[in-house]
């Protein structure tokens, strides 16, 4: 029986999104046991993931509350966290999952003693490691998020090399549900349809302004028959009053619900209109249609709901998203998403009729509406609602997540379709975006990408001469000038990345991955280095050959059959 | 009074100085021998009983019985009060190691020698007669130059100690001060002006405390100084200006307590024109932390040592004699003489490129601001291969033409480089109201030491407390007059090789008895001699309270024994060090590692 600890020290909504890995787990080793270590905050919602056989619950409190004191507290915090990892230790783990990317989940993982590690982790001598490429990813995606086309669930999945898609899940026990029936049954009228509304957030600033909730909620009482039922923290009850002075038919329950009675009640829900918050994970774990207002840090394609059809509508304004830690006094998307465009989709989403696509009319200008969809390879994808003409960034950050898949999946040869690769993509391309009439050539500039294969294939022979037999290890004036020559190639790389932030994700991959080599011997060095180099290089060439081939060829071609099915369908017409 | 005679052949022998001082000695005290039923005489000095007068033995008996118990054979004993020596010899027949009997009372001892056969003495030492200062030494000698003075254990003979309290008070205070010395690790908070001539001795100290192995905290006020600059810029009106340099002043000053308080210091040390408040000085005290201040300025020209001197727990001068006195008058009973120093880390002698030697060489030269003495003397020196440096010289006067980057403030780096490339270094200490050499002059500037330091030669005019510190002639030369200073130019630029020998004299004296360490540990000494427990002690995160906690965790003691002597140990520092270390990175350290993340997060969640 294989023994597996899964770390996830998060909130709410991170743990609901591990549980597709759990499920992929008990899929992938059906006799395996798995312990999934949390937050203590969040007991009931780790109780609620199918799958966990063991919880281990860490108390944050606990640990610092010794420390909290005018000093006294060392020995005692050191007791508990000996007694803490003493136990992990003693659980005998065949494998640990570390989802946390944090560094201090890198050192609970170094006390876990197990000899399979994927995620953060300390080396021997107490450096950060991070075994796994999509760890690495992951790692690379929070420093540079808006280039990340992968949703949370996805990248967990394939940092624990489990099957996508991925299936959400959460158990709601028998009394929840009689719970909710009763709430319901007091609250709702039989005809209407129940809304969930989860106005707070974890930040003021991902939290659409209650104001504007209000007014959305009033918009679609006027034309649906709706009961409000208005979720969220203890904390947030405020939030909750000043939602139901408006629109008394509304329900306050915020900090009301137990985390199992939530569930059960999200569930009875027929739309949730939220902001990027946990009970939003709940509500597309549930099937719970969603209408997600991203705003501030929110980034969508990272933490949008997982499934399919659910709506993201997200402000068009060059500061979103901003930095997690950034605290904005403008608050200036807030403004670009009217009540208006969110009662208008709401109602939609209602009635079931959401349209395959949405005009770019004056209405929505300000805002990107988005669907939630998965992709051939079951990855979770976001799809524009409204086609907008196709952008540099577009091609690129979708060429880049094609790219990621395949190089990070270690998919052989994956490098060497890139005329098949360049047709897919441009197909869906032209099924998300209006293709451009005029030339195509110089919509993407590929200059930096071209510096960054020089500067590879730059370091790959240097690295590779390193490593080769023939520099002898006495020859101390070689050996230090190529290891000069290397640090400056990645000097140069560092640079590169900062004049040009697109290639900044694939810099940072390299040098995350690179951080994690270890041994002393020169020439394995010097050959892990060079692989390193080599894969840069791929990478950089495989995004400058699909990109031109998308806009050489297949790019034209599309725009030809796109012209075809028009005619034909005047024709049949 | 009796006039006693004493023939003694042992104590001719043995302390010839002791018996020639007391051959012929009039007593203090009136000393009355009396017989016992127990056949062992007794003695009353002032009336007061020295001892039993029914046993005097079986009474020292009964009093070694108790002093000796937890006293191991490593130990000094150190015995106050002689008597009749009864005490004194039924420890030596029991305690077989090292034993210091104490008496500063001569007619005591002349009483007790002619009294009783003294046997005991030729295996102990005896400090007889002697000052407070030269028992310690005696002491110090017993314990065979180890500082540990922690293995000086005293026995008190307490009439002896009542008929001669003063000096035992002292002997006590000086003994507690060595005794504290071996308190390692205290966290000392050295504050620093905001700008002048006191705020490189600020960091001169703090660097000593720390080569000392304390742990030091910095607070620099020097980065205040464009504040204070702004604030002589934003208006005309005094009273505004006043207004906020006074809260400029108060936020520095609350600065101490925020920053004494979170570091857990032991002291708080100023120098000269640091800022402080008397609130602040007295929540210091209200914790537990003594407030020192060193006034490194002369104490007639800089008169707001009245004010402060009084507030603070200790006061250490550049001075002694008068201004001692005056403070005494004020009621300043903890101040202390603690004369200027050189850091030898950083006034240390040079080999220079021939650039710097053309750059800041020169025959003769100054360095230090254009006071009124100094522009007088130097004017007549103009036509000798002479450099000036510093600031505040009249520039349109004759000193112009040698005056060097028009008045530029040299760095201490610069500094070094002149004093080692001059050949004849003139240092005329300042003074605004004289024409040239102050013949009152006491204190000695720190250029003084620092130019030995650097084994540079100097011309020096003549300072009361000089001689103290430099043997004239042999390790410094001085001129009483400015009107010597041509000839003894002359003298010493045809003496190359006597310059070169005064100057690596003056060096050697400055690394025996100059530098800031030993400063620095004089000031620590004074200090503890009357505080018992460093705060740091009580404080539950000082590594001794840790290592007791720890004692059922041999894990953990382990790791922490490495901050033994480290005083106040934060979960930071512990991290700190195991990130700067190298090789395998063990499962105690890694949970520390752990504990620190936690902070973080504490702190990101500002709970702490």
């Amino acid at each position: 029986m294989k023994r597996i600890l899964i770390i996830n020290i998060a909130r709410m909504g991170d743990l609901i999104l591990s549980s597709p890995l759990v499920a992929g787990l008990k899929e992938k080793y059906p006799d395996c046991e798995i312990s999934l270590m949390h937050s203590a905050h969040f007991g009931d919602v780790v109780a609620a993931i199918p799958g966990v056989d063991h919880i281990i619950s860490l108390s944050m409190h606990d640990v610092i509350s010794p420390l909290l004191t005018n000093g006294g507290g060392i020995s005692k915090a050191y007791k508990l966290l000996k007694s803490i990892t003493d136990d992990l230790h003693n659980r005998n783990f065949d494998q640990v999952i570390n989802i946390t990317h944090t560094h201090f989940s890198a050192v609970i993982t170094s006390l876990v003693h197990c000899k399979t590690i994927v995620g953060m982790n300390l080396d021997f001598e107490g450096y950060k490691i991070v075994h796994g490429n999509w760890a690495n990813y992951y790692l690379n995606s929070c420093m540079n998020r808006s280039f990340n086309r992968f949703n949370q669930v996805d990248i967990n999945c394939r940092i624990g090399d489990v099957n996508l898609p991925g299936e959400l899940g959460l158990v709601i026990k028998d009394e929840a549900r009689i719970d909710a029936g009763r709430i319901i049954n007091k609250y709702k009228k039989s005809e209407r349809r129940l809304i969930a509304i989860i106005p707070g957030a974890s930040t003021p600033e991902k939290a659409w302004q209650v104001e504007l909730f209000a007014q959305t909620m009033a918009e679609i009482e006027k034309s649906n028959a709706v009961t409000f039922l208005i979720f969220g923290a203890r904390s947030e009850n405020e939030l909750g009053q000043k939602l139901n002075a408006v629109i008394p038919q509304s329900i306050n329950l915020c900090g009301k619900t137990s985390f199992q009675l939530l569930t059960a009640l999200i569930d009875e829900c027929d739309l949730m209109i939220t902001n990027d918050t946990g009970p939003m994970h709940i509500a597309a774990t549930v099937g719970t249609p969603v209408l997600d207002v991203s705003l501030g840090s929110a980034l969508s394609h990272e933490t949008a709901p997982y499934g399919r059809n659910h709506v993201v509508i997200e402000p068009r304004i060059e500061c979103y998203p901003c930095h997690p830690k950034q605290r904005c006094t403008h608050r200036s998307c807030h403004q670009r998403i009217s009540p208006f465009m969110v009662s208008e989709l709401a109602t939609m989403m209602l009635e079931e009729r959401l349209p395959d696509s949405l005009s770019d009319n004056q209405t929505f200008k300000d805002v990107n509406i988005l669907v939630t969809s998965f992709d051939k390879n079951g990855s979770w994808e976001l799809k524009p609602l409204i086609k907008r003409p196709l952008t540099a960034v577009d091609i690129y950050n979708q060429a880049l997540r094609e790219m990621w898949k395949m190089s990070l999946n270690g998919q052989p040869e994956w490098n060497n379709y890139y005329e098949i690769v360049a047709r897919e993509i441009s197909s869906e391309l032209r099924k998300d975006y209006i293709l451009p009439n005029n030339d195509l050539h110089n919509l993407v500039d590929l200059t930096s990408l071209r510096s960054l294969c020089t500067l590879a294939s730059r370091g790959l022979e240097e690295a590779t001469e390193l490593a080769s037999s023939e520099v002898n290890n006495t020859d101390i004036v070689k050996i230090s000038r190529l290891g000069e020559g290397l640090k400056n190639i990645d000097l140069d790389l560092i640079r590169l990345a900062y004049g040009s932030p697109e290639v900044k994700p694939l810099v940072s991959q390299y040098i995350y991955t690179k951080e994690n080599l270890t041994g002393w011997e020169l020439s394995s060095l010097a050959s892990q280095t060079a692989k390193l180099h080599e894969k840069l290089f791929n990478w950089a060439r495989a995004l400058i050959k699909w990109i031109n081939a998308i806009y050489e060829g297949a790019l034209k071609e599309e725009r030809v059959r796109e012209q075809v099915e028009k005619m034909t369908k005047c024709v049949s017409v | 009074m009796n006039r006693i005679n004493v023939q003694n052949p042992w104590l001719s022998r043995s302390f010839p100085d002791l018996f020639m001082k007391i051959r012929d000695i009039t007593p203090n005290l009136t000393l009355e021998v009396n017989p016992t039923r127990s056949g062992h005489p007794t003695l009353k000095a002032d009336g007061i009983q020295v001892h039993s007068s029914y046993d005097p033995l079986r009474e020292a008996e009964s009093i070694a019985e108790k002093a000796l118990s937890g006293i191991n054979e490593n130990d000094v004993l150190v015995i106050c009060g002689l008597g009749l020596g009864y005490l004194a010899e039924v420890i030596r027949q029991r305690f077989h190691g090292k034993l210091v009997v104490v008496e500063p009372d001569l007619g005591m001892i002349h009483k007790a020698l002619s009294t009783r056969s003294l046997s005991f003495i030729p295996q102990a030492t005896a400090a007889f007669g002697l000052s407070p200062e030269d028992t310690t030494k005696v002491i110090q000698s017993a314990l065979e130059n180890s500082n540990d003075w922690k293995r000086v254990r005293l026995i008190k003979h307490q009439p002896s100690i009542k008929l001669n309290a003063g000096f035992y008070d002292e002997l006590n205070r000086i003994i507690n001060g060595r005794r504290n010395q071996c308190v390692e690790g205290l966290g000392i908070l050295v504050v620093t002006p905001i700008y002048g001539g006191s705020l490189p001795v600020a960091h001169y100290c703090a660097s000593a405390f720390e080569r000392l192995g304390h742990r030091v905290e910095l607070l620099d006020n020097e980065i205040y100084n464009n504040a204070r600059l702004q604030i002589e810029s934003i208006s005309s009106n005094r009273n505004h200006r006043n207004q906020l340099t006074g809260l400029l002043t108060t936020l520095m000053a609350e600065s101490i307590t925020a920053k004494a308080l979170d570091r857990a210091v032991d002291l708080v040390f100023l120098t000269a024109q640091s800022p402080m408040s008397p609130n602040v000085i007295r929540e210091l005290r209200g914790q537990g932390i003594p407030a020192a201040f060193w006034f490194v300025e002369d104490w007639q020209y800089f008169t707001y040592w009245r004010d402060w001197a009084p507030l603070y727990d200790y006061f250490f001068t550049i001075q002694k004699d008068g201004f001692n006195d005056a403070l005494a008058r004020i009621g300043v009973k903890k101040s202390h003489y603690l004369p200027l120093a050189a850091d030898t880390q950083v006034h240390k002698p040079l080999t220079l490129t021939e650039n710097e030697k053309a750059e800041f060489g020169s025959t003769i030269s100054h360095l230090g601001a254009g006071y009124h003495n100094r522009q007088e003397v130097f004017s007549g020196l103009t036509d000798l291969d002479f450099k000036l440096w510093g600031n505040d010289w009249d520039e349109l006067k004759s000193l112009g033409q040698i005056l060097q980057r028009e008045g530029a403030r040299l760095t201490t780096e610069e500094s070094v480089k002149v004093f080692n490339a001059t050949d004849i270094n003139i240092n005329l200490h300042s003074s605004p109201f004289h024409n040239g050499v102050n013949p009152e002059g006491d204190y000695v500037n720190p250029r003084t030491f620092e130019i030995a330091a650097c084994e540079g030669f100097q011309l020096v005019d003549e300072r009361s407390l000089l001689p103290e510190m430099f043997k004239i002639g042999s390790e410094i030369t001085t001129f009483k007059h400015e009107s010597e200073v041509r000839e003894l130019i002359n003298h010493y630029r045809a003496n190359p090789d006597e310059r070169r020998r005064i100057a690596t004299a003056a060096r050697r004296r400055v690394l025996a008895e100059h530098t800031y360490e030993i400063r620095m540990a004089e000031v620590l000494e004074f200090i503890y001699s009357y505080e018992t427990t460093p705060a740091s002690r009580r404080h539950p995160d000082h590594i001794d309270n840790l290592l007791e906690e720890a004692e059922d965790d041999p894990e953990l003691t382990g790791l922490l024994s490495h901050y033994k002597g480290k005083g106040v140990v934060t979960v930071e520092d512990i991290a700190d060090d195991i990130r700067k270390r190298e090789g395998e990175l063990t499962d105690p350290e890694a949970i520390f590692l752990l504990m620190y993340e936690f902070r973080n997060w504490a702190k990101e969640k500002e709970l702490v």
